[in-house]
């Protein structure tokens, strides 16, 4: 039992390492949508700087840039304006209309213009150097005069398309426009493809690569198909330098000029070009952030690896490790409740049993070891569970060398029999001190201890050994009778015995005297003893007479009889306890001197009385006569006094009758103490 | 005789089966059929299937211990309070044949205290009055 708080220590730390594994997965599970998110969340920001970046660049131009930057595009509106005229006299097939088609297809793409433009104006003011303002104010103005002075060179131009898309070939503008239009597609359809990762926000990489369109070579728009979003970037970084050229050249033409088809020209020029340049600032800061952003997930493989595959697990799996972890966690922390529940319960019963142990151990006393000529032995062995007390045994001295023995046992267990079991032994212990014989203490004691067992009940043996005479006189009250080596347990007359103790009966109705003129040993015990089991069989008033007489040979001790009888069985539900009185002597067997029934007047009438006058050897005709004298005399004094003698011969018994009860035994214990006195 | 099937447990003993089934033997006499060893473990069925019969109205009771093989103090201790807190006029009855059972008895001087016949028909007679005392 000790051992086994030792042992659940070391159960606990597999416990709490499944317990610190569960948490760590429960922390994995955690933070793994957050992980999962992250790269998504990361992603806007580089994807977003187009109109970040858009917005930047509009505002990066400081007051007078605003200024040229809105002279500019008077000028170009103004031009347009010019250019449309042609338009509306000419019908639907001018050149600017179709750029304009191209450009109004989308509010994206107009937007994008928009923002191209302003781009190119930056470009423009920057290119233009040390005199914005004046460029702008030339360009202006330029693009006011000729506003109906350039008209025949528009027609010209225009006629000059319209030939040539008669001639079944597209104008360079509608070459770009139709690019434009396929590479955003191609860049649509690739994104539409990442954007199912959900790690891309679809509308920038749109603009994006709308923004780059206009300006995309055939070779950049396979780029873009092949390798989405990040290609489309490279190729975008790659094309700046180049394309930043030519918006100084058109920006400058556009000043330079000062002419309204130049104009005019350059703003149709820059719904491309332009536009290109605007995408190609955005995607230039765009494509370091992008880098930035790379090059910190290329920093950690692992952080990269981890994070790929964590993106890989389905939800499904998640809430099943989420929930397994939550099991185990939960699991983990009643086991270990349980466990320290159950070590504090076990604990506890320790405690609890050590203290039956200690006050039985304190009710039960030492016995001398010898009592004049007679060796005195007890042993107590309490039960292992529920059954642990009750039993209680007592070896003391009387007057004129007598020893006397008490071996009990109360009903219940634990400490509801602790006191029942002290009043007993006290109370009993005073009868014998009294000088009454077994018999008469129990008869006297019973009914005033019946009243303080409160339902309870005890079996009982008295006993006294004058080793003088070398008899031993017992009397048992529901409880077995002794064992003596050299005698027959069949001998002792069960038959009509007395009831114990508090079961409502008068007791002290029965005693045996016995001779032992030779050496002997006789054991008092519990009811525990013979009741242990071997192989679910009780083990018997045979078995324990057998072990006695083995036992005589040897060391004759209670404690040792005790233990061979734990030996040879295999269940103890009771308390075992005995006592063992060794007489020394020489080889006689003990015999039966006497043995006497104390009858009412319904036992003399009831069939038990018959069956003990049957195995003490009345004869059947004597018995009915016995019986009715019995009777009469328990009418007149309540009850009758039966001594039946064994003959020293073969025959049958001497018989007494007396109307011998309490009340003359108390008288007689007086008369006794009388005689000591004297 | 009609079998009312009320269980009062069944408690392992270890060795034998323990069983206390409630049965109506007559129209004021209740049957405990007691099945199994009587000892510390399978007691306080017994126990509380006689506070059960006895709590429920004045009836006679009959314990039948012929399918007992063994009975213990604490037991025989269940027996004899049932026995002592019977009303007035009610009386209780244990049907039993089995030797060891009623060696038992005897050696605890307790054969005198109950009326033990050796069948159900002599525990209904008894408890319903055409016989006396006769062991």
């Amino acid at each position: 039992m000790p051992r086994r708080p030792g042992v659940r220590c070391q159960v606990a730390p597999p416990t709490s390492l499944a317990l610190v594994l569960c948490i760590l997965i429960a922390f994995a599970a955690l933070l793994s949508p957050a992980a999962a998110d992250q790269p998504a969340q990361q992603e806007p920001p580089g994807e977003s700087p187009p109109s970040e970046s858009a917005a930047e660049g509009a505002s990066s131009g400081k007051g007078a840039t605003h200024k040229a930057e809105r002279l500019l595009r008077r000028a170009e509106h103004e031009a347009e304006k010019a250019a449309k005229t042609p338009d509306e006299a000419g019908g639907s097939g001018s050149p600017a209309s179709a750029t304009h088609g191209v450009g109004g297809s989308g509010t994206k793409a107009s937007r994008q213009a928009a923002r191209a433009e302003r781009a190119a104006q930056r470009a423009a003011r920057k290119a233009a150097g040390s005199a914005p303002k004046e460029d702008a104010g030339a360009a202006a103005p330029a693009a006011a005069k000729g506003k109906g002075g350039e008209r025949s060179r528009e027609e010209r131009r225009h006629a000059h398309e319209e030939q040539r898309r008669k001639s079944g070939r597209e104008s360079y503008k509608e070459k770009q426009a139709r690019i434009a239009r396929e590479a955003r597609e191609a860049a649509e359809a690739s994104l539409g493809s990442q954007g199912s990762t959900g790690k891309v926000t679809p509308p920038t990489a749109v603009a994006a690569a709308g923004g780059l369109a206009p300006s995309a070579t055939p070779e950049t728009k396979t780029a873009a198909v092949g390798s989405g979003a990040r290609a489309v970037q490279g190729a975008k970084t790659v094309r700046v330098p180049a394309r930043a050229k030519r918006r100084r050249h058109a920006a400058g033409a556009g000043a330079a000029s000062g002419s309204a088809p130049v104009a005019a020209l350059s703003t149709a020029g820059e719904a491309s070009a332009a536009t290109g340049a605007g995408s190609a600032a955005k995607p230039r800061r765009h494509a370091g952030a992008k880098r930035h952003a790379s090059a910190a997930r290329r920093s950690s493989p692992l952080v990269t690896t981890v994070t790929r595959i964590i993106g890989v697990v389905p939800t499904a799996v998640w809430l099943l490790m989420g929930a397994l972890a939550l099991a185990v966690l939960a699991f983990a922390t009643s086991s270990r409740l349980a466990e320290r529940r159950v070590r504090r319960l076990d604990r506890q019963r320790r405690e609890l049993l050590e203290d039956v142990g200690l006050l039985q151990a304190a009710l039960l006393p030492e016995l001398p070891g010898r009592l004049g000529a007679v060796a005195t032995t007890a042993a107590y062995r309490p039960a292992s569970g529920p059954g642990a007390g009750g039993d209680f045994y007592d070896v003391f001295a009387l007057p004129e060398g007598l020893v006397a023995i008490v071996v009990g046992d109360v009903s219940g267990h634990g400490r509801d029999a602790l006191p029942h079991t002290t009043l007993l032994r006290y109370t009993l212990r005073a009868y014998l001190e009294a000088g009454l014989d077994p018999r008469e203490a129990l008869r006297a004691a019973a009914p005033a201890l019946e009243r303080q067992l409160g339902g309870s009940f005890a079996t009982v043996v008295l006993a006294t050994y004058d080793p003088r005479e070398r008899i031993l006189t017992y009397s048992c009250a529901g409880h077995p009778h002794p064992l003596l080596t050299g005698l027959d347990p069949g001998e002792a007359i069960i038959a009509a015995s007395a009831p114990p103790i508090g079961a409502g009966r008068p007791t002290g109705t029965r005693q045996t005297v016995l001779a032992v003129p030779g050496g002997a040993l006789a054991a008092f015990y519990t009811d525990g003893v013979i009741e242990a089991r071997v192989e679910g069989e009780l083990y018997g008033q045979g078995r324990l007479a057998a072990e006695l007489e083995r036992l005589s040979s040897g060391e004759a001790s209670a404690a040792s009889l005790l233990d061979r009888v734990a030996e040879q069985t295999d269940r103890r539900p009771d308390d075992m306890a005995a006592c063992v009185i060794g007489i020394s002597g020489g080889d006689e067997a003990p015999r039966i001197v006497s043995e006497q029934i104390e009858l009412d007047g319904r036992e003399a009438g009831h069939a038990r009385a018959s069956r003990f006058l049957a195995a003490a050897g009345v004869p059947q005709a004597e018995i009915g006569r016995v019986l009715s004298a019995a009777r009469a005399i328990a009418a007149d004094h309540g009850s009758a006094l039966l001594t039946i003698e064994a003959g020293e011969a073969e025959g049958s018994p001497r018989l007494t009758l007396t109307h011998d009860n309490v009340a003359p035994l108390r008288a007689r214990a007086l008369a006794r103490t009388q005689e000591v006195a004297l | 005789m009609q079998a009312i099937g009320d269980n009062h447990g069944g408690t392992g003993t270890g060795d034998v089966a323990f069983l206390v089934t409630r049965k109506e033997l007559a129209r004021d006499t209740s049957l405990l059929e007691v099945e199994g060893d009587l000892d510390l473990a399978s007691a306080p069925s017994l126990k509380w299937a006689l506070a059960d019969l006895q709590s429920a109205d004045s009836r006679h009771v009959v314990v039948d211990l012929s399918r007992v093989g063994f009975i213990d103090s604490t037991a025989l201790g269940v027996l004899v309070g049932a026995q002592r807190a019977l009303d007035p006029g009610v009386r209780l009855a244990i049907a039993c044949s089995e030797e060891n059972v009623l060696r038992i008895f005897e050696l605890t001087g307790l054969d005198g205290m109950f009326e033990i016949v050796p069948t159900l028909q002599d525990a209904l007679g008894y408890v319903q009055g055409s016989t006396t005392a006769a062991g």
